[in-house]
Parts: structure tokens; sequence; C-alpha cells
């Protein structure tokens, strides 16, 4: 793939016929509507959507199927922010901080600088993916099983931040989320784990039904219990955020584009993941990082830019090899592949006009979010007023229909409903979540990239410090842990740390 | 019951009734209604891509619509075990590959067993490949084999899951070349290959479709095919090699036991009649894969004969 | 179960009792062809932290502390109406399969709001047929799609 003018030109002239256009705002609407409804994901909206691809020309549909994909990271920061529900399993990080500011009246700068946050960062890494999508396809094939391993390991290793005060919960919580991943077929080998001889429990957890579980059902659990008449009555003071906000939020917009954009070439990789790494970042580089968890802007400003930087980056290994990198990524493939489109090296020279009517569209779809949700965000953030009666049951029957269409079988809605009761006790004894969805999000890839590093290097784990790559990532969680551990040391003042930080 | 209880089911039953309850199944020859095609893999993967070709065709073929389903999870398992308990009455038929239904009740208890998987068809053949990046210093199946003997346990042959296909070739190959290999598995096709590009394995057993794919960045040292492989008509079999072994991954329809002979070879009549067209098999080709048209009878006998195959080598490795 | 340190105490207990039961239900995972990693490995270690982590949360909080920190357990009724609620959703989905998902979700949706608040019945009404009116077009008529369709319908 070499970037010319000529080429992403011809693409802009592709995209921007009124049939392609119209795709591709169907798209964004959509997008952002799978993301704002909870429980609902891309994955699930563009499976739903795949019959489309019978009547629509292919630039078309995968205009609007990659549109659905990036809209729906800017739709998944509404609810979390509104009404601490993630609207998709790549906001979670975006609720810690989003729903604090809230309940402190500023649900309108926090959902603006989420949006605006989400189109830097979609807009920054589309140039890299127009410039210089070799250089970075290349940068995903380095990974072999041991650089894997050792970036699983560091993303584990932010569940000692991912816990604040609460370190020892925290550790328990990732136990728990590891152990819902590891029920079930082993990946690997397919052999049957913890299912007590069950063939249902062999389908095993998926982790969309944990996250919508402990968010959406418990979150529903516990305003049925307080009998709220609406989620959140604090009022809405402004919907703007100020030049100061947006100061304070351009670093992290920066670096969350980076964390996205380089961790999202990877296979593997979802913006579920970097997320949680981007969000960890700005923790790390922060001058007071006892404000997060309270309402810091930038707690929002990053996760959301980098979950827009991962899906763009996710269409570098999609085109350049047919790779996926997140479920999404592989209905996508999906649909490109229903078309007789195969992608890899041989589509940019084979259909070079459909590619870049594509990538030319993805500036254009962003903009439009943009348009569409900055002056949405009033709208937005009246969603927690409406009736609690009302807006809880619709958010049960969205939960029930997205856990459903992942894979169609109603097992996973029930594992929902268990994990919505996990989720509720988990909240009222003081243990945090963010470590149970992060653990089990990582749990497959952890294990299996372990196996297959111990296979190749004939048992000896020296493989994980003898390549550069896995070397640097070992290092890092090595000082991320120890960092966390000191941290944690130093404020036993004598008195015991009393546990209730969530 | 209360009045706004009676209220609230009346009104809402009505009204759903009112769109649904419209459709009644009238006396007449299979199929009256709408069939659904049970796709055991994720939207968007190679069997539902399958289906999706044959979709509408079926539907004019058959004269009634035809309704892509899915039930997803542990490795088909799961749609088939489902299949296993449906209703034989040719409306419910799913798609089912070979040798994934017979090497999963082998290995465990999966809910269902290979006889309940009554094959209507087979419309497809995806054979495995050995193949090397094209740049390794490894160029023929003869230098594998050297390099293999002299480095026992260090070649590293990258496979898609255990207890698969690719496990079974690797298997296969390693006995009939008598050097230790190591078989490394992923969790799917997509991770497989990128991990055998980025070089972190030694070699691969490919899908014919996947090494389609990336044909510019490897070589084919041996296909486990009896006649070489249309797509690669330079690479060579493993068989003119001397190595006898044959590897692949069919994909077919199959209906639940108990399914009537009449309803059976409806379906397969159709089936056939589709798997023929000529843009059907070009499809087919044009993604790497070999068109098929194996009829009920002949398929019964396929997967008997492979099922002798694979328990031999399924007894082997679970001690 | 009323302060944060006796609710640790319980739940630690319980955590321990479940890390035993994973360690249990481990052993008993077959291993499998000579794997570097056996499949027993991770589910051990799993069992374990949760076996020590609920021990030691436990222990740590049987000690007093200066300031009980008190917990907002729902009341009797509280416990009434997430119970009813969760009985709903229960029903729900076991009826998904036999009357179809756009009629058991009108239902559902209709229900509910209505147990939520009693006087609202004809918003709860219009919103039940209204989400069971979509969901059937949307999906079965638009896009064709796979969701139950309801067996008794059907036979």
């Amino acid at each position: 793939m070499e970037f010319s003018w000529d080429y992403l030109m011809q693409g802009f002239a592709v995209a921007l016929t009124w049939q392609n256009l119209f795709w591709a705002l169907f798209g964004s609407l959509i997008g952002t509507l799978v993301g704002v409804l909870p429980g609902i994901g891309p994955s699930s909206g563009i499976a739903i959507l795949l019959p489309l691809t019978t009547f629509l020309p292919p630039t078309s549909a995968i205009i609007m199927m990659a549109a659905i994909y990036y809209g729906a990271m800017y739709g998944g920061s509404t609810t979390a922010i509104v009404v601490n529900i993630p609207g998709e399993a790549s906001s979670v990080p975006t609720a810690m901080d989003g729903y604090e500011m809230a309940k402190q009246g500023n649900a309108g700068p926090a959902l603006a600088i989420a949006a605006i946050s989400s189109f830097v960062a979609g807009t920054l890494s589309l140039v890299g993916l127009t410039v210089f999508a070799p250089l970075c396809a290349n940068f995903a094939l380095a990974f072999g099983p041991p650089e894997y391993f050792a970036l699983m390991l560091m993303g584990l290793s932010l569940v000692i931040s991912l816990s604040g005060r609460a370190l020892l919960k925290g550790l328990i919580s990732m136990a728990l989320g590891l152990l819902a991943a590891l029920i079930g077929q082993n990946p690997l080998t397919g052999a049957a784990r913890l299912t007590f001889g069950s063939v249902d429990l062999m389908a095993g957890v998926n982790f969309i039904s944990v996250i919508v579980g402990v968010f959406a059902i418990s979150e529903v659990m516990l305003n049925i219990e307080a009998e709220a008449s609406a989620i959140s009555l604090a009022g809405i003071k402004n919907l703007m955020p100020s030049w100061a906000d947006m100061k304070a939020c351009i670093g992290a917009m920066l670096r969350s584009t980076g964390v996205g954009f380089f961790l999202g070439l990877l296979p593997g990789c979802a913006p579920s993941v970097t997320t949680f790494v981007a969000y960890d970042l700005e923790k790390r580089v922060a001058k007071d990082p006892s404000r997060f968890g309270k309402g810091a802007i930038e707690g929002v400003a990053a996760p959301e830019g980098a979950n827009n930087a991962t899906s763009t980056a996710g269409f570098v290994p999609l085109f350049s090899f047919g790779l996926p990198t997140a479920p999404s990524m592989a209905v996508l493939l999906g649909g490109l592949m229903m078309y007789g489109l195969q992608p890899g090296p041989m589509l940019f020279k084979s259909n070079p006009q459909f590619v870049w009517a594509v990538i030319a569209s993805m500036y254009i779809g962003n903009v439009m979010l943009l348009v569409l949700n900055l002056p949405l965000v009033g709208i937005w953030a009246r969603i927690a007023i409406i009736p609690f009666p009302i807006l809880g049951p619709i958010i049960v029957f969205c939960s029930v229909l997205g856990t459903y269409s992942i894979r169609f079988i109603m097992f996973d809605v029930w594992v929902m409903l268990v994990f919505g009761l996990v989720g509720y006790f988990m909240r009222k004894l003081g243990f945090p979540i963010a470590p149970l969805v992060l653990a089990s999000v990582l749990a497959q890839m952890l294990e299996t990239s372990l196996q297959q590093s111990l296979l190749i290097s004939q048992g000896s784990p020296l493989i994980f410090f003898t390549r550069p790559i896995a070397l640097a990532f070992m290092v890092l969680s090595a000082i991320s842990i120890v960092w966390g551990i000191w941290a944690q040391a130093k404020r036993k003042d004598g008195v015991i740390v009393e546990e209730t930080d969530e | 019951m209360g009045k706004s209880v009676k209220l609230l089911l009346a009104t809402v039953v009505l009204s759903m009734f009112f769109l649904q309850g419209l459709a009644c199944a009238q006396e007449k020859p299979f199929p009256t209604r709408q069939v659904n095609y049970v796709v055991c893999f994720d939207p968007g993967g190679q069997s539902d891509r399958g289906a999706r070709i044959y979709q509408p065709h079926l539907e004019k073929v058959l004269g009634q619509k035809v309704i892509v389903d899915y039930k997803v999870g542990g490795g088909g398992a799961l749609g088939w075990r489902e299949l296993a308990r449906s209703k034989p009455d040719g409306y419910t038929f799913a798609g089912f590959n070979i040798p994934h239904i017979i090497l999963q009740p082998l290995q465990q208890e999966v809910g269902y067993k290979t006889e309940q998987i009554v094959p209507v068809m087979i419309f497809q053949r995806t054979p495995l490949g050995l193949a090397v990046l094209n740049t390794s210093p490894i160029k023929t199946l003869q230098d594998f084999i050297e390099f293999a003997k002299k480095n026992p346990g260090s070649v590293t042959v990258g496979g898609s899951g255990s207890f698969s296909g690719y496990h079974m070739a690797t298997l296969r190959l390693e006995k009939l070349i008598g050097a230790k290999l190591t078989y490394v598995p992923f969790t799917g096709s997509a991770p497989q290959m990128t991990s055998f590009l980025g070089g972190h394995v030694t070699a691969v057993f490919g899908a014919s479709d996947d090494l389609t794919i990336h044909r510019d960045k490897l070589r084919v040292i041996g296909f486990a095919m009896d006649e070489r492989f249309p797509g690669f008509p330079d690479a060579p079999t493993l068989k003119e090699q001397g190595i006898d072994m044959a590897e692949a991954v069919d994909r077919g329809v199959a209906v639940p036991p108990g399914t009537p002979e009449p309803v059976i070879r409806k379906l397969e009549s159709a089936l056939i009649q589709v798997a023929k067209m000529p843009e059907i098999q070009a499809e087919m080709t044009r993604q790497g894969f070999i068109p098929m048209a194996m009829g009920h009878d002949e398929c019964k006998a396929y997967v008997q004969k492979m099922t002798a195959i694979y328990k031999d080598l399924a007894a082997g490795i679970k001690k | 179960m009323k302060t944060q340190r006796s609710a640790n105490v319980v739940s630690g207990c319980f955590l321990a009792v479940l890390g035993v039961l994973v360690l249990i239900a481990s052993s008993q995972i077959r291993g499998g062809m000579e794997e570097r990693l056996p499949p027993r490995t991770l589910p051990y270690a799993v069992g374990a932290t949760i076996l020590v982590g609920g021990l030691m949360l436990a222990i740590k909080s049987l000690r007093p502390v200066k300031e009980e920190v008190a917990l907002k357990w729902p009341d009797r009724n509280a416990i009434v109406r997430i119970a009813i609620l969760l009985m709903m959703l229960a029903v729900y989905l076991l009826l998904v399969t036999p009357i179809g998902f756009a009629t058991a979700s009108a239902l559902y949706v209709a229900f509910s709001i209505w147990f939520l608040k009693r006087s609202a019945i004809w918003t709860a009404i219009i919103i039940g047929v209204v989400t069971g009116v979509l969901s059937h077009f949307v999906f079965y008529e638009l896009l064709g799609l796979s969701l139950p369709m309801g067996t008794i319908f059907f036979d």
C-alpha cells in the first residue's frame, strides 16, 4: 500500500457521492445508537446489519459498517457518563470519571470533551492510517506469542492502579474475572474446564455478558432498591467545556491517540483493552493522580480518544493482511469477503478505489459524528432525567438483546443475569469492578500466549527476556507492580487502610 | 388476577398475536414455510460465508425463505448439539464440518454423537498445505525433513486449535517423516497466519483459502492432497514426494437424526442443484476452496471412513 | 454484615470457601497431551488467589477499627422489589424461546414499567407494544434475522 494524493482524492470523489454520503451518515447514526444503547455493541450492531449486504453495493456497505464501528466509539461514552452504565466494553474507564462529573452537574462538558477527544484521536489516527499504513503493518507482525504474553501481563498489572486504595479487593476482583473467563473450553485445546460435566457451560462465559451484567443489570438493581424516580438528580450546570478544560485535555488526547493507535495495530488489542491503558497512563503522568476517580476531565478524554484511535488503527492489519483485531473487525471482514473482496496485500492493488473510498469516508464520518454529537450533548445529558420506571426496563431489554445477539444463545443472557447479581454485591461490599472486567477481557490471550511461547521455546521462560519487545513490556509491568505496591505500603501509617475506596 | 394485569396482558398479547400469529402451516409437500440454516460459527466466518453464498439460490430452488440462524460456541459443538436435538422435519438444518464432528465427540462429551449429525451433502473442501515463508532457507520438503531431523522438537508448526484437522495433520506428518515436530496451536486461522507471517513459527499447516490470501509471502512445500491443488499448480503434493497423507476441512449441510428420507432427498437435490451452478463454483474457487457436490449416501460413507482413521490417531494422543 | 468490617469478614470467608471449591474443581481437570502449560495451572493459581485473598481480607478485618463504616443494605420492601424484578427478568428469559423474542419483550417491558410505576399503565402498554412491534419489524421483516420466533406459533 503506497500513499498517493491521487488515490486519496479519487477516494474522496467516491465517498462524496450522495449515495455513499447517505450510508456513511446512516452508519454513523446506527453506530451512535448502538453506542448509546447499553448492552448492544458494535459487533452485534454490524452482525445484525450484515444481511443488508445482499442489496447494497460493496463500497457503500463497507462504508456503513466501518461507520457503525467508529460511531459506536463516539456513542459509548454517553450512558457511561450520564447513568454510569458503559454503552460499550470500550467505555468502562470513561464511567469512572465521567459519571462523577455528571454527579457534579458537569455531564455536558464531559459529553462534549468525549466527542471532541474522539474526533481528534479519530482524525489523527486516520492520518496515521493514510500515510504510514505500510510501516504500521509490519509493526503488527513483530508481535509473536511472547510479546503478546508480556503485553497482557502489563495489562493485568493495571489492576493495581484501577483498584485505588482497595488493593486486596482489587486482586480478588481480578481473580474472579479470570475465573469467569476460565469456565468453558480451553481456547487452545478445546478441552472442557470447570464445567462440572455441563455441556451448556462448555460455551464459556462471554466477557460482553460479564460487562453488561456487572454494569447495566446491577445499576438497574441499585436504582430499584433506591426507588429512584430518575437515575441522576443532579442538575445540568453547563453544556460546553471551558477553555481551561480543553487545555487540560490536549495532552491526554494526544497521548491516548498514540497509545490507542499503536496498540490498536495488534490483533487482540481491542478498544476494550487500550482504553484502560490510556486511562492508566493519564493517571501516571498527572500532577495530582488523586483527582482521578473523582471527576477528572482527562479521565474522560483519554479513554474516549484511545477507543477511537484503536478502532481506526484496526483497519491497518485488516486491509493489509486481512487480520481482524477485534470482534467487530472480524464481522466486518466477513462482510468484505461476502462481496468477494479479499483483504490482504492484493486488495490495494486490485481494488484501490474501494479501499481509498472507505478511508476517505472515514474522514467524512468523523466530521459527521462530531457535528452530530456536539449539538446533541444537551439531549443526551437529559437521558438521566427520563423517569427510571421507563428507562430501567428499556435498559434491561437492550441488555438482553445485546448479549443474545453476540452468539445467539440464551446461555449468554443467563450469564448476564448472574453477573448482575455478582456486580450488585461487589458494589455493596466495596469491591472495585474494573479489575474484574479487565481480567475477563485479558484472560484468554494471557493463557494462550503463555502456552504458545513455552511451546516455541521448548519450555524455557527465558524467551520473555531475550526478545527486545517482550523484555520492554516485562520491565514495564515489573515497574508498574513494584511502584503500585510501594505506593500502597507508603500510605499505611500505622493504621489499617480502610478499604472503602471504590 | 387484578384488572390492570388482565388489561396489560390482553392488550400486549393481542397486538403481538396480530403481528405474528398470521402464519399457519398447511398440508403440502416439504417445504411449506421458511427453513432455518443454522451456522455454528461466528457471523462473517468461513461457514457463514458458505451459507450466505447458498442462501439466495437455495431460496429460489426450494421456493421458500431461507433464514440464516447462528448458534455459536464450543468450536461448533453447541450448534451441533442443538441440531441433534432439533425436530427432524427438515425445517432446521445446519452447516457441518469434517473433521470437527468426528474429532469433538472423540475428545470428550460434547452433547452430540457423530452419528447424530446426518450429512445431506458436502459442498466444499479446504485442503491443508504445509507452507514456509518465502524468505525461509527451507526450499523443499526435503530441506524441511532434514532440518527437523537435525533439530528435533525445535521445528514449530502452527495450526488452528488442538484436536483439530491441523493438529492431526502435524501428527501424521511427524509419524511419516520420523522426526519430532512441535505443534503450536492458535485460537483461529487469523492469529495463526499473523504469527506465521511474523516468523514466529517455522512452518504452518494452512487452509487453502488462507494460503491463497497470503500467496505472495509464502512457499507451499506440500499440499496434503491426492492431486495438486488447482489454485497452486506449481506446488507439489506431499503424496508425490513420498509422504502419503491427505488432510482437509470439508463443509456441508446436515439434518437431525430421524429426518424422513423424502425430506433428505428433497434437500439433497436442491443443494446439489445449487452446488452445480457455475457462478457458485467460480466463487468458491476464487476464494481458495474446492467446490464439491457430494450427495447423502456418499457423505455417509465418507464420514464412516474418516471416523475410522481419526479413531486410531486420537487414541494415540489421548493417554 | 452491618458494617464494612463485618461484611469484609463474611465476604472473606465466602471467598475462601469459593477458592477451595475452585481448587477442588481444578484438580479434576483432565490434563491433555503432555502440554507445556497444563490446563490445570491457571485454574489452580486463580483458586489459590481467591482462597488466600479471602482469608487475608477476613483476618485483616477481624481487628477492630476506630471508626466503623456502616453499609447500606436494602430494607425489606426494597428486597421484595428487587426480587420481583429479577423474577420478572427470569420469566422473560424463559418465555423468549416458547413465545418468541418480540412478544416476550413486549410483555416484559410493559409489566416492569407498570410494576415500577402503577399509575403509568397506558404508558406501560404503549412502550411495551412499541418495543415488541419494533423488534418484530426490524429483526424479522427488515433484516430476516434469527431471533427466536416462538415455537408455539409455528408448530
